[in-house]
């Protein structure tokens, strides 16, 4: 997805791990995606670096759908979808 | 342990706050990602996690028991830890323990020179006190081992 169709997104689930380093904004992740109906989207605000590269390799290994990211100013906003 | 569990194995022959902090982050990438991660605690790392040694270890204690080539970095990194959030590396070992994907071991020689015969004598995160045998078996099975020290 490009920038302008994650800005488009509506989540269904907003978690702010801004502030927190690795691993806590993939913790972050992983328990919120279990708030996340089937289907729904999550959006991750991570000023950690790594979620970029950490949060499509979780999604991979657990079936969900990376979308992308949009930076901010000092922190990502990071996208998934729940797998059906 | 099942035949298809993807297995991390861990010697852990160190017992200080910077390498039971770094541990942590490995320990809950590879969890997180469906790994085990079973850990052989030998000398050192088997003293770190005596009941009486726990509390020695908090990693936002500069009086802790850091690596002493580190010592003097420890008040500047647990500053840069606090302002970055980070876990305790305690927390971390016990979430990936309740999740039902760590296994910590502890060398039967270590627990020997330690004077510990029973897991009694070590933090609940250790399950059980065994031989470079079995290690062998486990870490045979691993998708790759780690050595600490």
């Amino acid at each position: 997805m490009d920038v302008e169709e994650l800005k488009n997104l509506k989540p269904d689930l907003v978690v702010d791990a801004r502030g927190q380093s690795c691993p806590g904004p993939m913790l972050e992740a992983k328990k919120a995606l279990t708030k996340v109906p089937a289907g729904g989207i999550l959006e991750v605000l991570s000023s950690d670096k790594g979620t970029r590269r950490d949060l499509p390799a979780l999604c991979k290994k657990m079936g969900h759908e990376f979308l992308g990211y949009i930076e901010e100013g000092g922190y990502d906003r990071l996208f998934v979808r729940k797998k059906k | 342990m099942s035949e298809e569990q993807e297995i991390v194995a861990v010697v852990l022959n160190k017992g200080t706050v910077d390498a039971l902090q770094n541990l942590s982050s490995l320990i809950t990438g590879a969890t997180m990602m469906g790994a085990k991660v079973v850990i052989f605690l030998q000398t050192w790392g088997a003293w770190a996690f005596l009941k009486e040694n726990i509390s020695k270890l908090d990693q936002f204690d500069e009086n802790a028991f850091w690596s002493p080539e580190y010592k003097e970095h420890a008040a500047s990194v647990i500053k840069e830890m606090k302002r970055a959030g980070t876990a305790s590396w305690y927390e971390l070992f016990k979430e990936a323990k309740e999740e039902g994907l760590l296994e910590i071991l502890v060398c039967s020689t270590a627990a020997e020179q330690w004077g510990a015969n029973t897991t009694e004598a070590f933090d609940d995160l250790v399950d059980d006190i065994t031989g470079v045998f079995e290690w062998h078996e486990i870490a045979k099975k691993s998708t790759y081992t780690y050595y600490i020290g």
